[in-house]
């Protein structure tokens, strides 16, 4: 794509050249530093038959003046033949000019080349000269904006500001509409008004090369990086209607890969940068909100609130966050305010959700009749007469009747603005979110403050402050079975029995004799059982800044992150398990302080060499304290848990309290020459108390250059396709402090035992063999990337290839339990994470009403274990009675793969046969094998925003390809009725009968007597494409009355559409969370389908 | 420019003032290095021994797995492929392997009071050797339940073994013999509470170790040192409702407890729920998890006359919300009702006792013991079955009554087998019936006849758990139990 040389604006300057496109066709500048150079007073300029340009361009390299002109009027110049010497800049510039068509004016540094007057015009009617519009542009700052094109929308008609930023423009009809452009700034509409003096702020829109990127402990600008870092915008994340903003990071940043444990309101996420290191759940990034290190995630945060997030993902980025750099970091600025005018802002969405998909499963008939296949199979009298069956009829859809559709809003109102000395950004929101199954909710109330003070020239105190309440309640709904939990007990209750009894009160789902057990009325378990969670947080943080000497910033910050939380459960008298109710209060409370000092001297020698040392200090307390009280016995449901006196048998009282310290040093260099060449080296010494004490310390070094080919003189000629392009390269060290507390000590607790009829307490150790011998985790990953910038940067492409590999790894490793211990934590030995992200950023139509902005994210991460202490395996954690342990750690294989046996069709009895895989005639552990595996081969994101005047299409759509699931749900409902549960529908006609007795049938015998194992029958390819976002707005450009433009209207649909071949709810789903046992769908909350109706009303 | 550095220098000083910064003091647990230092201290590191047993084991899920393979029993739901003796199922396997986790963790808590009270400061010698006894006491518990049920286990008597090959039953059982005989000479005549052995609990427990490995003559002589210690005797009954008075969830030291694993409303015993239904008046609770047919056999053979059956079986309720009499719904129509605790808060807060070993036994162990060492039924042995027989009639148990078996006809065989259809039915869900069928080599035709169906080899013995193959590096899948 080349760029026609009509289209090209210029500016001249003694040391720069620069070839850029604009919109317009008028040539602007906009301030770039002077050096202080001084300037010749004499000049000497030799041309023949030279365009007028090249010779301006020479003066300017001569001068160090700036000069401004309209590229489109140059097109009227004649050539120049020139000779002077040592003359004055003016006599120069006049013999350039003389002929031509054109006059100058000095202004400062800069010399902007005009057309010379026009002849009068013929006097213009009365009408038009009252038309006349007059006004001062300037920037967010309050500073006059010279050069900016000011049009008349729809005509040929426009002018351009003056020096001092004033535009006057005739003929413009009352009502018409302006259009002011300049480069650097985002273009704005507004109506002129005649008479009175307009005044416009244009907005900075930054070039993508200069923008400004959060890094660790300080900012730099996006084409100084040398590490690897994604960078998301908050405008991004604001139209999804999710709760968190990490759940809209899906498919917008390469490497990055957001799980939601299941769909429930409220429910956890886990986020992974670039695959999991660790095994013992320490595999979630941290987060820092504005310079805070938060402990948890960012569940208290809105995501309209936010302004950008950045996510760090090689260790040059990470190494300077040490211990807990190892998975990647999350930096999220907030929105801050602005100097200028007050800004108001309504920000909110009101929309309903629904289920994605149901599982089709047997009706009344047809379970009935199945139950009686099993009895006639087993030989017992049919369960049912064709009477009965008969009058069943469809019976109770039991999904019907916990699914509903359930509406979900977010409203949010932001104060913003400011002066010189103050700025300050407050707002307050409300989400609120009713989960799609009967009775589930989340919600969140939050204010917070932003406020920076300039105390003098070179101090700065800026204050920060969220608190937010949430509430939910959670159903006891994942990794249930058989009914225990309310979506098993849809899925398996049979579908013969209502959901009441004729007197209204609950039925009994266990009504038949091969009903399983632990069944309860799913409508109950979801209305009547109360299991609440509200919890407080207070997020603050107070940071002083100053400049102890013009290049040396010194800064400190006061952090404290509260949060206490109390859990409600109260179970009443309705349920077998406790048909008098039962009740618990839990409350526990979190205190986390920080304390980060930091030095930062920042200095250019020499115009080439610039430096930036950063040293700090920092020191974090944390305490964590629980308490739970219970009782049992209440004869009315009436005080729920509000009362536990009131319970007849009172429960035993749980405390406990964990508390726990990280002391650091940090250090960083960043050098660059020329802007060319960039270097930058890092260490930071972690102290933490969680280790033994010979393994307390530990350091986290990292390095990393960056060569930008792209200002290298041999480059230039390639600038007009490749205009930029950086090779970065860069090697770490971070760590991982993923072990509880007190894990490397032999601690004794408390258990208790009944003697006569009173209770006696012993000490004994708990089922975790404790190791004294615990160190470090530690993470070294080297990354070289590549960023390229194609035809003035309108396509942008990054690639980063990188190998990360975590030694001493730590897991909780099961033992023999002969020992009577069950499990311990062990570094035992190393992963490797190898990988590829890229990300193409494109603008295919960047000019004229259609405008098309093209995004893809793709990455690629293998995980392999390298080496295990001993070599031997390591299980998951055994996920229920219906299958066990299936996810396995082994030498030579991903992190988590799917272990069990694989099948060999029916034998002659209809049951499972299973490969004799080690050919000893025996079926048993030996014959297992690795049959799946959750780690995705490729995650893809698309991100497509389309705009047509004010109407703008943003479409997400993101595919995780190459990843299986463990569908533990099916060992529940289609496990030959063994259970005597529900099954699918699937299952009529695909099972094994004595009449056709098929070795291939799908399903086997219906019997209780037929077993299955864990097998590659559990696992499936959980591939899909998901359409996760289509968001339609309609902005207002300009101003109208009270509503300022950049107001918005929008249609949201979330998760409208699914392609993929898992057969149940969502392929989505992790219901286990971190840890080995990943990728399992235990009867997980289904996640929901919404549409929303969005306004974005800005005052 | 001089005022800053201080202000840094002062931060220096702030982090080198807090040395101890990093220093961690867990505050709501003890750490080892500070325990086992006095009397109170030695005695919770026993009290500890008692928690893994009671909580994983015999709360609940140990009588699910042996009460549904006796001959009188069914279970639903998952647990119905118990009853099926084809061997375990993924479920049930799971269930076995938390017994299995519980049983050895009660062993280790054992070895570390056995460890740790001999130096204990400021404690004497005798108080520490009763703690001792009472530990190894508990450990020979264990595992006498683990050889019964897995065969070959590992064997751990000290911790600092860190892992075991699956030893010989006899080496196991030898161990059981070591610590019952310390137990018997230094256990006190009666334990501090009710719930702790005496040396009536150590002897009567070395009565039933022998029994099982048909030591006759030892059986039935260490039964006869309990008999004639006089510590212990039988609670008449006159009516059913008196097995209250021994099985009710408040009663607390009859003269029948010899040792039973105690528990009270707070921390109750959870098996009662899994034979109940909370629509009668006999728990709030109920899961009906064990059920019996109307065709089975050893329940129609029953008279009906006899209490024992009055107490422990029914088919029939009052419905304690509309208190009409029901009938119990045809798919699960006999439910037993020996556990009872109409007051209980939870489902797993019932309060009555599991008797593990109570003077009834003792005496049938005797009766048994006595006529296979002998040859023929004494009239000591024909004295310790009725004292049993008689009182399930409603007689004095120590005075001869209509009720009592005939004097003269007994063969060895007979004789034996009237024992132990009298233990069957004196203790009916206490977890003996399957054991000593087992333990007799009757299983399989008890079963066929009773219940009409085959026990499979497979189903003697459960599996060891997959983990334990898994990590133990002693234990090969080749040393798995047959048939899994």
């Amino acid at each position: 794509m080349n760029v026609p040389a009509s289209r090209k604006w210029h500016f001249f300057h003694h040391q720069m050249f620069r070839a850029m496109k604009m919109t317009t066709v008028l040539l602007t500048v906009f301030c770039l530093q002077l050096s202080a150079a001084a300037f010749s007073q004499q000049y000497s300029v030799s041309e023949k038959n030279a365009s007028l340009e090249a010779v301006l361009k020479k003066i300017s390299v001569q001068s160090g003046y700036l000069f401004l002109f309209d590229s489109k009027q140059m097109k009227m110049a004649k050539p120049v033949t020139v000779d002077v010497r040592n003359a004055s800049l003016d006599a120069v510039l006049q013999q350039c000019l003389a002929g031509q068509p054109f006059t100058y004016e000095l202004i400062n540094k800069t010399i902007v080349i005009k057309l010379k007057a026009a002849p009068a015009r013929k006097p213009a009617p009365e009408a038009a000269v009252a038309d006349t519009v007059k006004g001062l542009v300037t920037n967010a700052a309050g500073e006059p904006l010279p050069g900016v094109s000011v049009g008349i929308k729809g005509t040929a008609k426009g002018t351009v500001t003056d020096v001092t930023g004033r535009f006057t423009l005739r003929d413009a009809d009352e009502g018409a509409v302006l259009v002011f452009r300049m480069i650097g700034f985002q273009p704005l509409e507004t109506k002129a008004a005649a008479g009175s003096a307009m005044n416009i702020v244009l907005q900075a829109e930054q070039s993508k090369l200069d923008e400004v990127v959060v890094v660790g402990y300080g900012s730099q600008k996006r084409s100084d990086l040398t590490g690897s870092i994604s960078s998301v915008k908050g405008e991004q994340l604001s139209a999804q209607a999710v709760r968190s903003p990490m759940q809209a990071l899906t498919g917008l940043a390469p490497g990055i890969q957001v799980m939601q444990n299941s769909g429930e309101p409220g429910g956890a996420l886990s986020v992974r940068v670039r695959g999991g290191n660790s095994l013992i759940g320490g595999n979630e990034p941290m987060y820092v909100i504005d310079g805070f290190p938060v402990t948890g995630s960012l569940e208290s945060l809105n995501p309209s609130d936010i302004q950008t997030i950045e996510v760090l993902k090689d260790a040059s980025a990470t190494a300077i966050y040490g211990s807990r750099g190892a998975n990647g970091v999350v930096l999220v600025t907030t929105k801050k305010g602005r100097s200028g005018r007050t800004e108001v802002v309504y920000d909110g969405y009101y929309g309903f959700q629904q289920v994605t998909k149901k599982v089709d499963m047997l009706n009344a008939q047809e379970f009935a009749a199945l139950a009686n296949v099993r009895a006639k199979n087993d030989n017992e009298a049919p369960f049912f007469t064709d009477a009965e069956i008969a009058a069943f009829g469809n019976g109770t859809d039991w999904q019907y009747e916990i699914f509903r559709t359930a509406p979900i809003q977010n409203h949010s109102l932001a104060v913003s603005g400011g002066n010189d000395k103050t700025r300050f950004n407050i707002s307050a929101s409300y989400f609120d979110q009713a989960g799609i199954i009967i009775n589930s909710y989340f919600n969140r109330a939050q204010v917070r403050a932003a406020i920076e003070h300039n105390i003098s020239d070179k101090w700065k105190v800026s204050f920060n402050n969220i608190m937010s309440r949430t509430k939910s309640n959670f159903l006891f709904s994942n990794n249930t079975e058989r009914g225990a939990g309310v979506l098993s007990g849809a899925l398996i209750v049979p579908p013969t029995v209502g959901v009441y009894n004729a007197d209204g009160t609950y039925s009994n789902v266990r009504k038949y004799p091969f009903s399983p057990d632990i069944a309860e009325n799913p409508v109950a378990m979801a209305l009547e059982r109360k299991n609440t969670m509200a919890r407080n947080e207070l997020l603050t943080n107070v940071f002083l800044e100053g400049k102890l000497l013009p290049d040396l910033v010194f800064r400190t910050s006061v952090g404290i992150q509260y949060a206490n939380s109390r859990t409600d459960a109260y179970s009443p008298t309705i349920f077998q398990p406790s048909a008098k109710g039962s009740a618990s209060i839990g409350y526990s409370e979190n205190m986390n302080l920080v304390n980060e000092n930091t030095l930062t001297y920042n200095k250019t020698f020499n115009k080439d060499h610039s430096l930036t040392v950063l040293a700090g200090l920092t020191a974090e307390k944390n305490k964590t304290q629980n308490l739970t009280a219970s009782a049992s016995g209440f004869l009315t449901n009436t005080l729920e848990n509000n009362s536990l006196q009131s319970g007849s048998t009172p429960g035993i009282p749980q405390s406990n309290s964990n508390e726990y310290a990280i002391l650091s040093g940090l250090s960083r260099v960043n050098y660059g020459y020329k802007g060319k060449y960039l270097l930058t080296a890092s260490l930071r010494a972690d102290g933490s108390s969680r280790f033994g004490k010979a393994n307390r310390w530990g350091y986290f070094p990292s390095a990393a250059i960056a060569w930008r080919v792209s200002e290298e003189p041999f480059w230039q000629g390639l600038k007009d396709v490749v205009n930029d392009l950086k090779l970065r390269g860069s090697w770490g060290i971070t760590g991982n402090t993923a072990v509880s507390p007190f894990q490397s000590l032999a601690i004794l607790s408390s258990v208790q035992t009944v003697l006569d009829e009173s209770l006696y307490i012993g000490f004994a150790p708990g089922t975790v063999r404790p190791n004294p011998e615990l160190k470090w985790e530690t993470t070294r990953q080297i990354d070289a990337g590549i960023d390229i910038g194609l035809f003035g940067s309108r396509v942008n492409v990054g690639i980063d290839f990188y190998s990360k590999q975590t030694n001493d790894l730590l897991s909780s490793v099961p033992v023999h339990a002969s020992t009577g211990y069950s499990s311990t934590i062990r570094n035992l030995g190393t992963v490797q994470n190898k990988g590829i992200d890229i990300s193409v950023q494109s603008n295919i139509f960047g000019e004229g009403d259609f405008t098309w902005d093209l995004g893809a994210n793709f990455s690629m991460n293998r995980n392999k274990v390298i080496t295990l202490s001993g070599g031997t395996d390591i299980f998951g954690e055994t996920l229920g009675n219906t299958l066990p342990a299936m996810s396995l750690v082994r030498e030579g294989y991903p992190i988590g793969v799917f272990y069990g046996y694989v099948e060999n069709g029916l034998n002659a009895n209809g049951q499972i046969v299973y490969q004799d895989l080690d050919k000893n005639g025996v079926i048993n552990g030996l014959d297992r094998t690795i049959i799946g595996d959750p780690n995705p081969d490729f995650i893809i994101g698309l991100n497509s925003r389309m705009r047509y005047k004010q109407f703008d299409l943003n479409i997400l759509v993101t595919s995780i390809q190459g990843v299986d699931l463990l569908n533990y749900n099916l060992s529940n409902v289609a496990d030959g009725f063994s259970f005597g549960i529900n099954q699918m529908r699937d299952v009529l006609g695909n099972y094994w009968t004595a009449e056709n007795p098929d070795p291939n049938a799908k399903y086997p015998k219906i019997s209780k007597t037929t077993r299955y194992l864990g097998s590659d029958r559990h696992i499936e390819d959980a591939s899909y494409v998901r359409v996760k976002n289509i968001q339609l707005s309609y902005t207002l450009k300009s101003d109208v009355k009270l509503i300022r433009g950049g107001s918005q209207v929008y249609l949201a649909v979330q998760n409208p559409f699914t392609f993929t071949r898992y057969s149940f709810y969502t392929p989505e789903i992790n219901t286990r969370g971190s840890g080995i046992s990943k990728g399992i769908d235990q009867f997980g909350y289904p996640d929901a389908r919404s549409l929303m109706l969005g306004l974005k009303i800005r005052l | 420019m001089k005022p800053n550095i201080l202000f840094i220098l002062a931060f220096s000083i702030f982090f080198t003032a807090c040395s101890k910064f990093l220093d961690e003091v867990p505050v709501d647990r003890l750490a080892t290095e500070n325990f086992y230092k006095n009397a109170d201290d030695a005695r919770s590191a026993v009290n500890a021994i008692y928690q893994p047993f009671r909580a994983g084991i015999f709360r609940g899920p140990y009588f699910l797995q042996v009460e549904i393979m006796a001959d009188y029993a069914e279970g639903r739901g998952s647990t119905s492929i118990i009853g099926e003796y084809k061997g375990l199922d993924v479920v049930n396997i799971t269930r076995v392997a938390s017994i299995w986790d519980g049983l050895y963790r009660a062993v280790r808590n054992a070895n570390i009071a056995i460890e740790n009270i001999p130096g204990v400061p400021a404690m004497g010698e005798a108080d520490k050797n009763a703690l001792l006894a009472e530990a190894r006491f508990l450990r020979a518990l264990a595992y006498y339940h683990l050889v019964r049920h897995w065969g070959r286990v590992p064997l751990y008597l000290s911790t600092q073994t860190a892992s075991s090959p699956r030893k010989p039953e006899e080496e196991v059982y030898n161990a059981i013999y070591d610590d019952l005989k310390y137990a018997e000479a230094n256990l006190p005549p009666k334990g501090a509470q009710y719930g702790r052995p005496g040396v009536g609990a150590a002897k009567s427990l070395m009565a039933e170790v022998y029994l099982t490995q048909g030591k006759w003559e030892l059986a039935r002589d260490k039964a006869d040192e309990v008999i004639t210690s006089g510590a212990f005797s039988l609670v008449n009954i006159a009516k059913a409702d008196d097995w209250n008075n021994v099985f009710g969830p408040t009663v607390n030291g009859t003269p029948e407890e010899v040792f039973y694993i105690k528990f009270n409303q707070l921390d109750g015993w959870e098996w009662p729920h899994n034979l109940l239904w909370s629509e009668t008046t006999f728990s709030p609770f109920g899961n009906y998890v064990i059920y019996s047919t109307l065709d089975n056999k050893f329940l129609n053979a029953w008279d009906p006359q006899d209490l024992r059956k009055q107490w422990d079986i029914f088919t029939e309720y009052i419905n304690r919300k509309t208190g009409v009499l029901e009938q119990l719904p045809a798919p699960t129509p006999v439910l037993f009702s020996k556990w009872r605790d109409p007051a209980a808060p939870t489902l797993t807060g019932h309060g009555n006792d599991y008797p593990l070993l109570r003077y009834a036994d003792v005496l049938l162990i005797y009766a048994e013991a006595a006529v296979m060492a002998e040859g023929t039924p004494s009239a000591k042995a024909l004295e310790q079955l009725n004292k049993i027989h008689r009182r399930a009639y409603g007689h004095p148990w120590n005075a001869p009554s209509a009720a009592d078996y005939p004097a003269t006809g007994w063969s060895k065989e007979s004789f034996r087998d009237a024992v132990l259809q009298e233990r069957a039915y004196e203790l009916f869900m206490e977890g003996k019936r399957w054991l000593d069928l087992k333990r007799s080599g009757k299983v399989k035709t008890v079963i066929k006849a009773n219940k009409g169906k085959d026990v499979q080899d497979v189903h003697m013995y459960w599996p060891i758990p997959q983990q334990e193959i898994d990590t133990n590096p002693d234990i090969s899948q080749a040393d798995q139990n047959t048939g899994y």
